[in-house]
């Protein structure tokens, strides 16, 4: 068994990684259809297909995300985040057949959302991708070929080539490839996993162009498949402390992975300390899943507090490796919400405000909604001090609710909306009682 | 009121339900014994918003015990089967059943399909472990989730019926097929001929095998 080392995992990721690409742009000759949902008991999340059609002229290229434009009740997350936008807006990688959606054509998406109080009663997408036009797109025919130390004879079919770290196509049988690319496009790369890889700088592109690129292929390389790691029950990056069992699930092109063998499944410290092996907690699943009880998980854990890194290897039945490192954070402790309404104004309306909530010191931040009583759901929260922020504008005067809390038990927060006339009267922004 | 006329009954009530865009849609999985003794019969039928939509099922049977293990949302008795509303987000028939073989089942409804502006209305049906919940049956649904068909309410008035495939090799074997698309209010001729179909329908059904909902 061959486990990577980080510095290996980070030059491979490189070059690896979609999101070097060049920014993609919000393509609006669209459409997106929306069929309904399932509720996966498994994973707890409510799965739909949103299916995305090109009704354009031009075809779209990868980076293709479907991102999430808004959804309600606000405190609906996404378990196959894939990252977010520059504005902050969560998207899901769309796998595309061909490596491109040409005009007419259609994709489907799943999209799996995480909820705090189990409804989505809203959402809406929009698409960004790269259009190829006749005044933005060359064409470029790429032969992969082993280094000369290797023999130099063609690698033959089935190799991912990549543009700019997004997968636009495989090899043929002579180890070629042909590709319509940006004309701003810079690297391209070549790979099978687990360890042949190589690149090549793309030369000056002019629109309307074809051009001949050559890649030599070692098997220094240490990759993973193109697949995402996922912890059941992650919400927010929290897990529950009182989790019966923690799961976690491999997906390639949102299709889950049957894991054959489990390598190995460590706890990785962010700040560079000891890893420590937790392989032996875990076992596959007949859904091929792999899980482990959550007290044993969270012994051998230790210290509840701070940022955690888990990183899992497992083989799939083809023997193709799989390996991914998530954060998490464990939160122990159960906490309730309330906005209350200003004293100065009484019978403001509180229902529908949108919450942020953030942890202190941590990467933790998410929102949530108030129902009409001014309740807003929260998740099990770590130990730590939590800041509470909602805003809301009535017959021209502002209200704020902002402070902190303090968690370190099970506690109700109530958050009270100040107006000036409340700020002037020193009405205490927050306070907490055991709950 | 014995069973015989209570499912006779049922039977002449769906009839007059499917007088109008209905589509009756019937189900049967079989080899449920490779899964072992017990299973969690999962049916959820969850809103996606306008146009408002609800399923009534119906005719249940099967060779080992079947009770309610919950209802959840907008799910509740009725006769001798259920009805499914639209009105929560996720509405839930979780049924226990035990020592089967077999189970066959069916429902219907007037359905007003979503065109796509919004989500649709969907039924979903999984075979689950009572013991945790997660899936006993794994099938090539698309999300994973191991449903063993879905049937959105989608684009045309039958709605969009999906049924997935085993992919665990367990040898459980499962069919839906929709049966009925009424489009006009029956006759009442032909009223009387179908309360006499329900009338044989019925006693077939409760002679085949035990219900116990």
């Amino acid at each position: 068994m061959k486990t990577w080392t980080k510095a290996g995992l980070a030059a491979a990721a490189m070059l690896m990684a979609p999101w070097i690409a060049a920014a993609p742009v919000e393509v609006s000759e669209v459409e997106i259809i929306k069929k309904g949902f399932s509720l996966n008991r498994a994973t707890n999340t409510f799965d739909t297909l949103v299916t995305v059609k090109n009704t354009g002229s031009q075809p779209l290229a990868p980076p293709f995300r479907l991102v999430v434009d808004s959804v309600r009740p606000v405190s609906v997350s996404l378990y196959n985040q894939y990252g977010t936008t520059e504005q902050g807006e969560p998207y899901v990688e769309v796998d595309l057949p061909g490596y491109v959606l040409q005009p007419g054509q259609s994709t489907q998406v799943p999209v799996r959302f995480v909820n705090l109080g189990g409804a989505v009663t809203q959402a809406d997408f929009k698409v960004i991708a790269q259009p190829l036009s006749a005044q933005n797109s060359a064409d470029i025919t790429v032969t992969a070929k082993w280094t000369e130390e290797a023999g130099g004879q063609a690698v033959g079919e089935g190799y991912l080539v990549k543009v700019d770290g997004a997968t636009r196509a495989v090899t043929d049988q002579d180890g070629k490839a042909q590709i319509k690319v940006p004309t701003d496009a810079q690297v391209v790369s070549v790979q099978y996993a687990p360890n042949r890889f190589g690149y090549a700088d793309l030369p000056t592109l002019s629109a309307g162009a074809s051009a001949l690129v050559e890649v030599r292929v070692s098997d220094s390389g240490e990759l993973s498949e193109e697949s995402q790691l996922r912890m059941d029950r992650l919400q927010h990056l929290m897990i529950p402390r009182d989790l019966g069992q923690v799961v976690l699930r491999f997906f390639q092109n949102e299709v889950q992975v049957r894991a054959d063998l489990i390598e190995i499944v460590e706890l990785r410290d962010p700040a560079g300390g000891k890893t420590k092996d937790i392989t032996e907690l875990f076992s596959i699943k007949p859904d091929g899943s792999i899980a482990a009880s959550g007290n044993t998980f969270f012994n051998a854990v230790g210290s509840i507090a701070g940022k955690k890194l888990l990183f899992a290897q497992v083989l799939d039945s083809a023997g193709k490796t799989h390996f991914q490192e998530i954060p998490f954070y464990i939160s122990q402790f159960k906490t309730q919400g309330r906005l209350t309404a200003p004293p100065s104004n009484p019978g403001l309306d509180l229902s529908g405000i949108p919450v942020e909530i953030s942890v202190l010191n941590t990467d933790i931040a998410f929102l949530s909604e108030t129902t009409a009583d001014g309740s807003f759901p929260l998740p099990m929260l770590p130990a730590g001090n939590i800041l509470v922020k909602a805003t809301l504008q009535s017959g021209g005067t502002p209200y704020i609710a902002s402070g902190l809390a303090v968690i370190s038990g099970n506690v109700r927060v109530a958050v009270t909306l100040r107006g000036p006339e409340d700020i002037a009267n020193n009405v205490a922004p927050v306070t907490t009682s055991p709950l | 009121m014995s069973k015989f006329w209570q499912s006779v009954l049922l039977a002449t009530a769906g009839s007059f339900a499917a007088s109008a865009h209905a589509v009756t849609i019937n189900f049967s999985v079989d080899h449920l014994n490779q899964l072992g003794g017990d299973l969690l019969v999962a049916i959820d039928f969850i809103d996606g918003g306008a146009p408002s939509n609800s399923v009534d099922l119906f005719n249940f049977v099967t060779d080992g015990s079947l009770d309610v293990h919950l209802l959840e949302g907008g799910a509740s008795v009725s006769g001798s089967g259920f009805s499914l509303t639209d009105g929560s987000f996720l509405n839930s028939v979780l049924l226990n059943l035990s020592s089967a073989s077999f189970l066959n089942f069916s429902w219907s409804s007037d359905i007003q399909p979503s065109l796509g502006a919004d989500f649709a209305d969907q039924l979903a049906i999984y075979l689950l472990n009572p013991a945790d919940y997660y899936p006993a049956q794994l099938t090539s649904d698309p999300l994973s989730a191991h449903a063993l068909l879905t049937w959105s309410l989608f684009g045309s008035e039958l709605g969009e019926l999906n049924v997935y495939s085993a992919i665990d090799g367990s040898g459980v074997q499962w069919q839906a097929s929709i049966v009925s698309d009424a489009v006009s209010v029956p006759e009442p001729s032909s009223l009387a001929m179908l309360v006499l179909g329900a009338v044989a329908l019925g006693s077939r059904k409760y002679l085949r095998g035990e219900v116990r909902v």
